[in-house]
């Protein structure tokens, strides 16, 4: 995209975003008769409006987590899931509903999540080591991440319980609906404590374009800044995944999407991530509901039905980089 | 900015890189370190540079220790240039050189366009890096360092892909930085620029100084022989000095 155009992609998400947000108001299984306001407000501020609320607040921190860690490793195909931030989420969830706490206390699951996330993030943080690079942080991730899936596997095969070994599985595809405003109020701070931490790394994202070394000279604490990254996405990944389940390929696809109409600059590309995500986020649920409103196709399904083309893409397009 | 070393011993691993170097590195001039690969030359800039803590020894900067400057303080008094030269994003050449205003979190425009105009650059501007040729890029990595206008300028092989007018070009730059009062730091092979253009000669030897001072006395066969294994040439013609390698030492 020419420099000229610049200054109007975030602006123009922002417009974007807003207009698919009211969309998600305005869309659902059932119509909204304004002429009975009491109903109509029933339905769009217990049903709706957390609804919308957390697709914006979810996709904006798996877009901005997405944008920040792939800033971070200098590589595009870094995504929230690297770190194993989503999989402790996803564990602690799990563990929720296998004993039961998420049946006898509302909050329970998404308590779950959190508390699985923020332990991934200090074992993850514990392995990389106080003065490891990228390298170690990614190798503990993996690890953890590897670590979380064959717990995952191993709560359900000694699930004796099959109603709840089949609401593990639908879970874990990752959903914003059937939402009540108590988890809004339950996730939205920690994201966006998160979404707040990591906004703030642009100038520190941009000085490792060139390398550590060159960060370092233009003032940048490394070791400062992996802390941040990690607990950044730590807040806004593990709450995220802890009221929606996983939504995979969206902290991948949006920056790599969004990087060439900023410029390729790191500190553009996070608030144009953050819209980018929420947009996408509110995009695919609308869909959803619109081609299945009975809840056939959940989210997570959808973003990885269209995200693994587009993954499949970019090997292909890298590799065509990389040849000889 | 006059950088001292004292006694300064640095360690990586179990391999001590740097041993008992005692250097001073004068204000206002261009400092020419040179040796054979695995010196030290790199170990020692980049210890200058703060991105290395000694083991052993002091490393001051006016006097102050280098260890008490905050990390902002010496992203604005010493501009680190490394041999590396990734620029991990394709980014517009202007957009590299503006990453030099970040300790001063200004984005200078004057300053970018003094930095990329020194640098011969000014056309490639709104070009991404990855798109230019080594050199067009290297001098792209030297203008970022300028554009940090920092008094204590530390370039590691900043000549290394060059061709040879934008490499007198860059030298002519650093004595005239060096006359405004800027001191100059280079890590470099080509002996007979460092013989022309520097100030100030650093032989290193196997992480030791085998010789430092003014290059007329560093420069020459009984210092260099030893310490690079090569016969060498040393030599005036037409008023210029020539430092040429002419045949393995037996």
């Amino acid at each position: 995209m020419s420099s000229a155009a610049q200054p109007y992609v975030i602006p123009g998400l922002a417009v974007l975003t807003l207009v698919l947000a009211l969309a998600s108001l305005a869309v659902g299984p059932t119509g909204v008769n304004f002429s009975d306001t009491g109903q109509a407000w029933l339905i769009l501020s217990e049903i709706r409006l957390p609804r919308t609320l957390l697709g914006v607040l979810v996709g904006a921190a798996l877009g901005l987590s997405g944008a920040a860690l792939q800033g971070y490793l200098r590589n595009p195909l870094a995504e929230p899931g690297i770190i194993g931030i989503s999989g402790g989420a996803a564990l602690g969830a799990v563990l929720a509903i296998h004993s039961g706490l998420a049946a006898s206390l509302a909050v329970g699951l998404p308590l779950g999540g959190l508390v699985g996330a923020a332990g991934a993030m200090a074992v993850v943080l514990w392995l990389a080591g106080e003065r490891g690079g990228p390298i170690t942080l990614i190798l503990a991730g993996v690890a953890v991440a590897s670590l979380t899936t064959a717990l995952i596997a191993l709560v359900l095969t000694l699930s004796q319980n099959p109603f709840a070994a089949v609401e593990i599985v639908y879970w874990l595809m990752g959903s914003l609906s059937d939402r009540s405003m108590t988890h809004v109020w339950l996730a939205a701070p920690p994201i966006l404590i998160g979404l707040a931490v990591l906004a703030r790394l642009g100038r520190d994202l941009d000085a490792l374009t060139l390398g550590e070394e060159v960060a370092a000279n233009l003032g940048t604490s490394l070791p400062h800044l992996r802390l941040l990254v990690v607990a950044g996405t730590a807040l806004a990944v593990g709450a995220a995944t802890a009221v929606s389940g996983t939504i995979g390929f969206v902290g991948l696809i949006v920056p790599h999407i969004l990087r060439p109409l900023v410029g390729h600059v790191p500190s553009r590309l996070l608030p144009a991530s953050a819209l980018g995500g929420a947009a996408l986020v509110l995009a695919s649920d609308l869909v959803l509901r619109i081609v299945s409103p009975g809840g056939g196709i959940r989210l997570g399904v959808l973003t990885a039905l269209i995200g693994t083309p587009f993954f499949v893409w970019l090997v292909v397009s890298t590799r065509r980089e990389l040849a000889p | 900015m006059m950088a001292r070393f004292e006694d300064v011993r640095l360690a990586l691993g179990d391999r001590a890189v740097l041993d008992a170097v005692d250097i001073t590195v004068p204000k206002g001039k261009v400092t020419a370190v040179v040796g054979p690969n695995g010196a030290g030359k790199s170990t020692l800039l980049r210890a200058c540079a703060a991105l290395l803590v000694p083991q052993h020894g002091r490393i001051t900067l006016d006097g102050r220790l280098l260890a008490a400057y905050a990390r902002a303080e010496i992203a604005r008094a010493i501009a680190y240039l490394p041999q590396e030269r990734a620029v991990h994003w394709p980014l517009a050449a202007r957009a590299v050189v503006a990453l030099g205003r970040l300790p001063h979190d200004d984005a200078n425009a004057e300053a970018i366009a003094r930095a990329l105009a020194a640098m011969d650059i000014a056309h490639l501007a709104d070009r991404p890096v990855s798109q230019l040729s080594g050199g067009e890029r290297a001098r792209v990595l030297v203008a970022r360092a300028l554009a940090q206008e920092a008094p204590l300028i530390i370039a590691d092989e900043p000549t290394a892909g060059l061709d040879p007018a934008h490499a007198l070009a860059l030298f002519t730059l650093f004595q005239r930085l060096a006359t405004e009062g800027r001191t100059i730091v280079v890590a470099l092979h080509d002996l007979s620029l460092a013989a022309r253009f520097a100030d100030h000669i650093v032989l290193l030897a196997n992480g030791r100084i085998s010789a430092t001072g003014p290059p007329g006395d560093v420069l020459t066969p009984q210092h260099l022989q030893p310490a690079f294994g090569v016969t060498m040439l040393c030599t005036i013609v037409n008023s210029l000095p020539i430092v040429a390698p002419v045949s393995t030492l037996p």
